[in-house]
């Protein structure tokens, strides 16, 4: 049973919400002044009016007062009596927040000092009303004699014009007595529900508290309240009881014989209208109803069967359909109140479970091949336990909308105050995330956004003296990565000059002039977010008051998010949060140093680097006493976990005498390496906080129990960067990385994988198409009859082995107490490919050879370091192992015409025009291959062609340029091209569609790019 | 009004807490270490999938680092949450345990035994066995002395020395 504690906690929530639903209306409102969208206002109108119908039950003087107000208000705009302007939603905005601001403290609601807000709103009904005075007068109806009714008829206020309306519809008004008690707490209703179903029903005019003496909360939590409505329904009387679930003594009717006449007079032109006909089906209907409990006058019914025409359509709809749909409101979905906290108690059990789990898998794998029916039975169980896992953590998920909604609003009075046009956008509204993650996001969040509008866009004609446009443009974004959720806020402003935020550094005393110097640009601007800082000349009353980007990023940090900003000088400032989709789960790799187990993040590990004492020399070299790893082109600063947690007095020169493990980890834009002594596995871990003694460690982020019952703790990349004090001297090569991928134009490189077989033999395969590199013992790899299977991360993942497949030695594996697996990315069914080990990675413009050495499941070979390598083809070798499961990705034949769709694949690079006409050809299609832009175009006007694949990044003629020339072409319109590219996915879909593609797909996903492809065939 | 104090030995030191504070006493210890932490600060426990922080009490009352940890017992704490209902009752009062589980290293339990407010008494200027201001009061059992913790004061201590800002 709901309590009336309760009941009121629920107003206050369905009252916030409420108030949230509504703002961006008033702000579209505001927007388009002149053009009064009813349905908009129709939405605020609902809102208010219930809050102050509910607000009235719980004897909320203030807050019914006040939303009476801006429903009176809005009304009159609804009614067209009234022009909106801009001062008037100002005034809407402020009564709104008053109400807000009244809920947060509901218990004081009364004391708040609303009377300023009132008398500006009644500013606006007072002018209108002196215009109006004479067409509103109030009239006094009574309720009828009810027998089941103790009290004594009550007497009711109502304006002439809507009574007249009323009857005109004919609509019967009611007064209605609840009491929350009765009706509404022992039936689990909320006082919402309640005049929900009557606004759908009807209209309430009025409401009072029906006991004199309860004069405010504290009376109403205590007594039983009883209520009196005055109601407009279309329901008859022998309907209202079912239609609001009340008792039959709980209402009566009110008198309207009296003013019946008026009305007639009034529509008596109306009346000449109304056919004979009507009359006789209205008389047939009224017959067939079933007869009221109670005694209404005769009379009554008779002019009501005799009005006009609105009301017997209306009966006519009663009837028609059955009673309980007319009167109940349908929900669509079916969805159920649970608390917070049961959910986070949810969430540790399922923790609790996950562990549970593990810890029986470590037990009982080893009895699996002498207990038959075991292996499967603890599949079972492991899987139901990801899946009640998945599922309890997609309840705590909560849509970035909820974030989002707020921002309309501050951003439109930051502009006001500020004498700043601005447009904001938002993307990817729908984007979820844990709702931790989405109530600490509010206030960084919204700092960024104040700063934008406060620094980064210019006045307005500060922008139109740079040529751009008179508003600036602030983007809100929300997109999914690799695991991760990205939100950036982005805008088209004057951007962040690195020089002018060092200097300040050095004149507020955060850096020293050398230290200055050393640093590069990247560094400089990262300096807003120490703490101290603050950019604006003047500090204005919006941001920069000296706290602000610092708090920003330790409340990301804290999420285990980071913080990372791209600026151009006058073009503009993107500043992009990475976050963890949920603190509760994640997947970590487990290290061990010293005697103790550690967890890192899996998404702040990039790889894992091993050195052995013969490359030490080679590959780890000491810049100004620090320990650096040459790992590529780059050089990494080097953490010794060791020394840095005092964990033992490991002196650097004793890291040459033994192989290192290093993890080469990400924070922001910088790349570091930590040296742990070994790697255990990976597990997905569930984060528990630290206790507050903790807290102050900065090389912790959280704990977590172990499989074995032990506690580890997890590891902060940040802070322990931030501990070691680390220089970073990759980034400068990094960013011209950077821009390379961006801007490459002539013969795109690809990062290979380079391994062996346990033969002389090397292989490559595109990093793009690996997941991850697992190493496992060999004695893991389980055998069912012919197939290999491994368990990994609690499934059943199938090895398949090269020497099956390709003409190549046949490796000799006994002895090998390791094997590695490659996991590859974009599987359905995962497959991993047992391999030697990993030899690196090159980064290398590759001319491959489809010739000397061929086979099917090859690509071809490539001399890469001065090396032959063979290159596989993942998915045939795949194919050729599992064929049951991708047959149905064969291409469909040509409707009507015979023969097979003609593909044109344009690709300037030609492993990648290689390696997707090989998937293409392989499904059935014929292919034509472009290597450019110009080339596909005269290709498309010389050849009949099916659909386009089409490259994104090209020279001359990009893909963006290629598609709008295909599209402006009437003969194309239709033409299905799909983009295939190595641009990250959020980047297309957003252009992708307006641009004119047809769908997308990332490079060399093979099964989506034929998936894509044939259903855009079928269309 | 009537106290249960619960006691045990830190070497052949006799203390006591108020019973109501305790949440049990454990035997097994497997500790986490903390790296680079306060002294005051032993380990990490899993104490039925909770983390329990293990605390040096010997550190606390400014006497040499427990040794031997297998030999000690934990002697674990409530949370504010479970404390709560006695403090509405009008016990425990002006006590603050925080929301996470503590753990005291101690050598061996004694015996709990009831003792009235006024026998509860201030603790004498000579008490150098521990620091007075961790110490709630004394109590004399026949030839006995046991040094009552103020446990809050204990927990204030921990949290300041362990939250000094990392340079």
């Amino acid at each position: 049973m709901i309590n009336q504690e309760e009941l009121l906690r629920n107003f206050v929530e369905e009252s916030q919400q409420h108030l949230q639903a509504i703002e961006p209306y008033l702000l579209e409102l505001e927007s388009n002044l002149s053009d009064v969208d009813s349905e908009v206002i129709n939405r605020i109108f609902r809102a208010i009016h219930s809050i102050k119908g509910a607000s009235g039950f719980f004897g909320l003087n203030n807050i019914s007062e006040i939303s009476h107000v801006m429903e009176n208000l809005l009304s009159m705009i609804r009614d067209g009596k009234m022009k909106p302007n801009s001062e008037m939603v100002d005034a809407l905005l402020n009564g709104i927040d008053s109400v807000r601001a009244m809920l947060s403290d509901i218990s004081s609601s009364d004391r708040f000092d609303i009377s300023k807000d009132l008398s500006l709103l009644q500013s606006f009904l007072e002018h209108n009303d002196k215009k109006q005075a004479e067409n509103i007068k109030n009239i006094t109806v009574y309720e009828m004699l009810n027998p089941n009714k103790k009290e004594p008829p009550r007497k009711f206020e109502i304006s002439e014009d809507k009574l007249l309306s009323f009857i005109k519809k004919g609509f019967y008004l009611y007064s209605v007595d609840i009491s929350i008690n009765e009706n509404l707490t022992l039936q689990g209703k909320t006082p919402y529900d309640l005049i929900n179903s009557m606004a759908a029903m009807g209209q309430v005019i009025d409401s009072k508290l029906g006991t004199s003496n309860i004069s405010g909360l504290e009376d109403c939590l205590t007594n039983d309240l009883s209520f009196v409505m005055l109601y407009a329904t279309i329901m008859e009387p022998s309907l209202l009881p079912i239609g609001l679930e009340i008792e039959e003594d709980k209402y009566a009717v009110i008198d309207l014989e009296a003013f019946k006449d008026k009305q007639k007079q009034k529509i008596s032109s109306e009346l000449k209208a109304f056919t004979p006909q009507d009359a006789k089906l209205a008389q047939n209907i009224a017959f067939t109803e079933p007869s009221p409990p109670e005694k209404t006058p005769v009379k009554e019914q008779e002019v009501k069967i005799a009005d006009d025409k609105p009301q017997i359509k209306e009966i006519k709809q009663i009837q028609d359909k059955p009673i309980d749909k007319t009167v109940r409101t349908i929900t669509t979905e079916e969805k159920i109140r649970v608390g917070v906290n049961l959910l986070n108690d949810l969430v540790n059990l399922a923790g609790e479970l996950v562990l549970a789990r593990n810890q029986l898998m470590r037990v009982a794998l080893s009895r699996v091949k002498d207990t038959p029916g075991l292996n499967p039975v603890l599949q079972h169980l492991s899987r139901i336990t990801t899946d009640v896992q998945s599922k309890i953590m997609q309840m705590r998920m909560q849509p970035v909308a909820l974030l989002f909604g707020k921002f309309p609003r501050i951003v439109r009075d930051l502009a006001k105050s500020l004498n700043k046009e601005i447009k904001l956008i938002t993307y990817g509204e729908d984007v979820e995330l844990d709702k931790t993650i989405i109530e600490a996001l509010s206030d960084p969040l919204t700092h960024l956004i104040r700063n934008s509008i406060d620094h980064g866009i210019e006045s307005p004609e500060e922008r139109e003296k740079k040529g751009k446009t008179k508003a600036g443009t602030l983007e809100l974004r929300a997109y999914h990565q690799a695991g991760q959720v990205y939100i950036e806020v982005n805008d088209d402003g004057k951007g962040i000059d690195g020089n002018i935020v060092a200097e300040k550094a050095v004149e507020k005393g955060i850096i020293t002039k050398d230290q200055l110097n050393s640093m590069n640009e990247k560094e400089r601007i990262r300096l807003i977010f120490k703490p101290g800082f603050s950019t604006a000349k003047e500090v204005t009353s919006v941001s920069g008051r000296g706290v602000g980007m610092d708090v920003v990023i330790t409340n990301i940090k804290k999420l285990g998010g980071i913080v990372d900003i791209e600026t151009v000088p006058n073009k503009g400032t993107k500043m992009r949060l990475a976050l963890p989709l949920t603190l509760a789960i994640v997947s970590g790799l487990v290290v061990k140093i010293g005697e103790q187990y550690f967890i890192i993040p899996e998404a702040n590990i990039e790889e894992l680097v091993r050195i052995t004492p013969e490359e030490f020399e080679e590959r780890i070299n000491v810049v100004q006493d620090a320990l650096v790893l040459r790992l590529r082109e780059m050089l990494l600063p080097l953490i010794n976990l060791k020394k840095l947690l005092k964990i033992s007095d490991e002196t650097d020169e004793s890291l040459k005498s033994k192989t290192l493990r290093i993890l080469v980890t990400r924070h922001g834009s910088f790349r570091q390496g930590i040296i742990v002594d070994s790697l255990e596995n990976i597990e997905e871990i569930v984060v528990k906080a630290l206790p507050r003694y903790l807290k102050r460690m900065k090389s912790f982020s959280g704990a977590s129990i172990m499989g074995n019952g032990s506690i580890a703790l997890i590891l902060d990349v940040a802070g322990l960067v931030e501990k070691a004090k680390l220089r970073h001297l990759e980034s400068t090569i990094e960013e011209t990385k950077f821009k390379e991928e961006k801007i490459a134009t002539r013969g795109e490189t690809q990062t290979l994988l380079l391994f062996d077989n346990a033969t002389d033999e090397r292989f490559a395969l595109p990093l793009e198409l690996i997941t991850r590199i697992e190493r496992v013992p060999s004695s893991s790899i389980e055998k069912v009859r012919d197939d290999n299977y491994l368990q990994y991360q609690g499934k059943k993942l199938k090895l398949i082995y090269l020497e099956n497949y390709l003409p190549i030695n046949r490796p000799k594996r006994e002895g090998l107490e390791f094997v590695g697996v490659i996991i590859p990315k974009f599987m359905k069914y995962p497959i991993g490919i047992i391999i030697n080990k990993v030899i690196g990675t090159v980064n290398t413009e590759v001319e491959l050879d489809t010739e000397t050495i061929m086979a099917p499941g090859l690509f071809g070979s490539a001399v890469i370091d001065d090396k032959i390598a063979l290159l596989p083809d993942m998915y045939k070798l795949f194919e050729l192992a599992i064929p049951e499961l991708y047959q149905n990705q064969q291409a469909d034949k040509r409707k009507g015409k015979k023969g097979k769709y003609r593909i044109l694949l344009v690709d300037d690079t030609a492993f990648f025009r290689m390696v997707e006409s090989e998937y293409l050809l392989s499904a059935g299609y014929d292919v034509i291959q472009a290597e450019g832009g110009r080339k596909a175009l005269s290709i498309l006007e010389e050849k009949q062609i099916d659909a386009v694949v089409l490259d994104i990044i090209m020279p001359d003629l990009d893909g963006w340029e290629v598609v709008k020339i295909i599209r402006e072409n009437p003969k194309w319109k239709n033409l299905p091209v799909m983009a295939v590219t190595s641009l990250g996915e959020e980047e297309l879909v957003e252009r992708g569609k307006t641009a004119g593609f047809s769908d997308w797909e990332v490079k060399l996903n093979k099964t989506r790019l034929l998936e894509k492809l044939k259903s855009l065939l079928k269309q | 009004m009537n106290r249960k104090i619960a006691t045990f030995f830190m070497d052949s030191t006799l203390l006591g807490v108020d019973i109501l504070l305790v949440k049990e006493v454990n035997r097994n210890i497997t500790l986490t270490p903390i790296p680079d932490a306060n002294s005051t600060l032993r380990g990490l426990m899993n104490l039925r999938g909770k983390v329990v922080t293990v605390i040096d009490l010997n550190v606390c009352l400014n006497r040499p680092v427990t040794k031997a940890i297998e030999e000690c017992r934990l002697l674990i704490l409530k949370t504010d949450e479970e404390i709560v209902n006695y403090q509405n009752g009008g016990m425990l009062i002006g006590v603050k345990l925080g929301e996470d589980i503590i753990g005291f290293l101690i050598n061996q339990m004694a015996d709990v035994f009831e003792v009235q407010d006024e026998d509860i008494l201030q603790p004498p200027p000579n008490l150098t066995l521990v620091d007075k201001e961790l110490v709630e009061g004394v109590i004399k059992r026949g030839k006995q002395l046991v040094i009552l913790l103020n446990v809050t004061a204990i927990l204030d201590k921990v949290l300041s020395a362990s939250t000094k800002i990392e340079d």
